[in-house]
């Protein structure tokens, strides 16, 4: 029988492949679900698996927790306010909103649906035009780097809340802990003031960590709540206009995030913040955003799951790990002696149409998994909060510890506890800071490469072809956004008055 | 009320998500059925072993940190030798990824461990010689440390982008020699096993007379990020591990132009070696390794030595570091410090900048 997706199909329905898809999937979930604790500490804590199994099953296996964590990222974000990674912050905004609305279960069930549409269609474009893709990523420089950083930071206007000015700020203040450590150029010290522990670097999962989770369940409990949600259970899943409004939304979602996951230096986090900025431009009532638009939790959802899975892109046909998840499925590779990459499809051609063919059962189990999940899960809004923020804040703190195994990392979360305090007593936003945070040190890099390679002129931003365009983009939506919110502030002003 | 019925089952999982999370805190290669009995303790003629010494390593979890995350070189060559360790010991040996401020606070936080051989480290050039030689404020010096084995070493590749036409270490030299300011050296700053043969290179170049202060270095954050600004043509050339250009390689969206190892190697028949190629000078290996902190007894240091040696004879031992893409290279506690000891003389002796 020729070796090619549908006999991939077939052998990943093989019992054991589908055993191993199942554990991997619903492993997946289950971290992806607990604040802090992501695939990536998973896996490398399942890495040893690959000296008892086969290759095709353990790769299945890595593969399912990878997607799957996508799937459960949503749930704490939604009920309880607590995103646990960064591609998640900003299903909160209007996820929580919805769960205090008692639309907990559309807006759960809205995120496993935008996933699997997600998740199924990266696949599809990992199926069918994986290397040209792959090589588009490769015209992607750090000049190129540095424009769609810069394009990326126009999101900003949309997650900065009432004062753009106090996102900005906040944004500056993520940039600036961003520096804290060694310099990624020289290994120099930066701000280290001579701590061991600070060379290390801020990890952004403490941080936000620290930003929404600590401070929301203290916030919580000092204001007394009793229960998030108390009215009774409401919808399962989306009807309706509101239904149609989030399956429109997971798709231009899944468009966004397979477009820019693509790019090796394109995280998911980063993708989600442009993926709710466009929702929320494109959309006839903007000012529903932040107040439980159904559209704001499909898109953020399907793009991060998109973006995650157009990561296998370059990992599957170049062998380029794009993130730190991608990098131990291509350590799982290596410990069999495979290389990712073209090669694996015309020597192990077996195997890697089974583990192509397991990510679409995968999604399916997932999707099957997650839809009856949502009654359970959404029935945790309304458990007491004496006990759910204990519990929360005690995850939080494992989740915090399992980044890089070190106290440092839960120390880092509770001082961010605390001023994620402060900020929501004044209404500080906290997501441009974890924006600035991302941004930042990237942007740092990439633009002292570019100067590098330029000898110092900055000529090299405006004479190569991606970078100006979206340099131009970059202008224009600022003024596009500018225009609008000054007439925003002028109303807004008016009324005050 | 239908809700509260289901509550316990729901309250069960939460524990059982729990306890999950808890678990997970610890990262262990579980140790195989004890079928291979514990090695004797070599008796020192003498002085009595002491019973603490002798019952080494007992029950007791053996802690390797690796100062970098879980997937990367020194990360995998650790895995591969605590698992055969774990096997002739009869011991768990867990791997730990203490990852973040390029290996330094892991390192720290492995030598100021407890010298009782529970706490070891995932030791490499980038944990040892090259801090000493070319990082600034390093907390640890390189000879405060017990050395207990080198594991196994890998070599380095030189890559060049397709349009260069770069077909050999000459080619590269020549177009430096003719006009550096246009050569893109691509590089992670001085701070990593990367940049150990690029340095060779500028020495022996500047040897020759070619002079290489007008080149364009450019500083990537990770290997993994020079390896694709190489296969997309945004700089010239570098040096990257073997297995981070192998598939863009095969795909011919670069060029690999020599190996450092002394033989060719297997994953690259066709990629001549710098030796071959003239470069003899060019020659670093990267190396993999553990260690201890300062002060661990003898006795110890003998039991994981001899135990290491003694898998890495074995045929499994040759086929799993192979699958990695490294190659067994076995130096025992002595031998393992001077050469540590050397490597951070020769990377001093040819800093860049």
């Amino acid at each position: 029988m020729e070796v090619n997706f549908w006999y991939g199909l077939l052998n990943s329905l093989a019992p054991m492949n589908l055993l191993y898809c199942f554990l991997g999937a619903i492993l997946g979930t289950i971290v992806g679900v607990l604040p802090g604790l992501g695939p990536t500490a998973t896996m490398a804590m399942l890495l040893p698996i690959t000296y008892y199994l086969d290759p095709t099953g353990s790769i299945i296996m890595l593969a399912g927790i990878f997607y799957g964590a996508m799937y459960g990222g949503s749930v704490t974000s939604i009920l309880l306010n607590v995103p646990g990674e960064a591609s998640s912050v900003l299903t909160a905004v209007d996820g929580y909103q919805m769960t205090k609305q008692g639309r907990a279960g559309e807006a759960l069930a809205i995120s496993a649906i935008g996933s699997f549409i997600a998740g199924t269609a990266a696949i599809v474009v990992l199926q069918l035009l994986a290397p040209p893709l792959a090589d588009f990523g490769l015209r992607f420089g750090p000049p190129e780097y540095v424009a769609l950083m810069l394009f990326c930071f126009t999101t900003l206007i949309a997650v900065s809340g009432k004062r753009m000015s106090k996102g900005i700020l906040m944004a500056l203040v993520g940039m600036f802990i961003a520096c804290i450590g060694l310099d990624p150029m020289s290994g120099r010290q930066r701000m280290t003031f001579g701590s061991v522990n600070l060379m290390r670097g801020l990890d952004v999962v403490p941080v936000l960590m620290g930003l929404f989770g600590v401070s929301e369940v203290i916030a919580s409990a000092g204001e007394g709540l009793l229960t998030i949600y108390k009215g009774s259970r409401g919808k399962l899943i989306p009807r309706g206009e509101e239904m149609k409004k989030g399956l429109w939304a997971s798709l231009r979602g899944t468009v966004i995030g397979i477009v820019f996951g693509i790019l090796p230096g394109m995280m998911p986090s980063v993708i989600s913040f442009i993926a709710y900025d466009a929702e929320q431009k494109i959309s006839k009532n903007p000012e529903k955003f932040g107040k439980g638009a159904i559209e704001g939790v499909a898109s953020v959802e399907a793009s991060n799951n998109a973006a995650a899975e157009a990561g296998l892109i370059p990992l599957l046909s170049l062998g380029i790990p794009t993130n730190a998840a991608c990098a131990l499925l291509f350590a799982a590779f290596m410990m069999y002696g495979l290389q990712p990459g073209p090669m694996l499809f015309t020597q192990h051609g077996e195997m890697a149409w089974t583990v192509i063919a397991s990510m679409y059962v995968g999604n399916v189990i997932l999707v099957i998994l997650n839809l009856p999940l949502v009654g359970i899960w959404a029935r945790m809004a309304t458990i007491p909060y004496r006990y759910l923020g204990p519990i929360t804040l005690a995850i939080c703190f494992i989740g915090a510890f399992s980044v890089r195994n070190t106290m440092f990392d839960v120390w880092t979360m509770v001082l961010f506890g605390v001023l994620g305090l402060i900020m929501k007593k004044y209404q500080w936003p906290a997501a441009p800071l974890i924006l600035g945070f991302i941004l930042g040190a990237q942007l740092e890099r990439n633009f002292r490469a570019s100067m590098q390679m330029s000898a110092g002129s900055p000529a090299i931003f405006f004479t190569r072809p991606i970078t100006v365009v979206f340099l131009v983009l970059t202008v224009v939506v600022l003024l596009f956004s500018l225009r609008t919110k000054v007439s925003a502030f002028i109303k807004a002003s008016a009324v005050d008055e | 009320m239908k809700i509260t019925r289901k509550r316990p089952v729901f309250l069960a999982a939460l524990l059982l998500l729990i306890a999950f999370a808890l678990a997970s805190c610890g990262q262990q290669s579980s140790p195989p059925a004890p079928a291979t009995p514990a090695p004797a303790t070599p008796a020192t003629p003498g002085t009595p072993a002491e019973p603490a010494v002798r019952s080494y390593p007992g029950t007791k979890p053996i802690e390797v940190i690796v100062p970098w995350s879980a997937g990367g070189s020194t990360d995998m060559v650790s895995r591969v030798a605590a698992n055969l360790l774990s096997a002739n010991l009869g011991a768990t040996v867990n791997i730990i990824n203490e990852a973040g401020g390029q290996g330094i606070p892991g390192t720290v936080s492995a030598l100021t461990g407890a010298a009782d051989g529970y706490t070891l480290l995932g030791d490499a050039d980038g944990s040892n010689a090259i801090p000493e030689a070319w990082g600034s404020d390093i907390p640890f010096k390189v000879g405060e440390r017990t050395y207990i084995c080198r594991i196994a070493s890998f070599p380095w590749v030189f890559a060049a982008a397709s349009d260069t036409g770069w077909k050999t270490m000459d080619d590269i030299a020549e177009a430096i020699r003719n006009n550096p300011s246009e050569v893109q050296f691509g590089w992670l700053g001085g701070t990593a096993g990367a940049d150990c043969a690029p340095a060779q290179f500028i020495a022996a170049m500047q040897a020759q007379g070619i002079d290489t202060s007008a080149v364009n270095m450019v500083t990537f954050a990770g290997g993994a990020d020079l390896a694709t600004a190489i296969a997309g043509g945004h700089v010239d050339f570098g040096c990257v591990s073997t297995t981070s250009v192998a598939s863009t390689y095969e795909a011919g969206k670069l060029e690999v132009v020599s190996i450092t190892s002394a033989e060719r190697f297997p994953a690259y028949p066709d990629v001549a070696t710098t030796k071959e190629q003239g470069w003899d000078t060019v020659n670093f290996m990267g190396h993999v390794g553990f260690s201890g902190p300062e002060g661990m007894s003898e006795e110890v240091v003998q039991i994981l030595a001899d135990a290491m040696a003694e898998v890495m004879a074995g045929a499994e031992a040759e086929q799993k570091f192979s699958e990695i893409s490294a190659i067994p290279d076995f130096l025992g506690p002595q031998d393992f410090r001077a050469y540590v000891l050397n490597l951070a003389d020769t990377l001093t002796a040819i800093k860049i900048n």
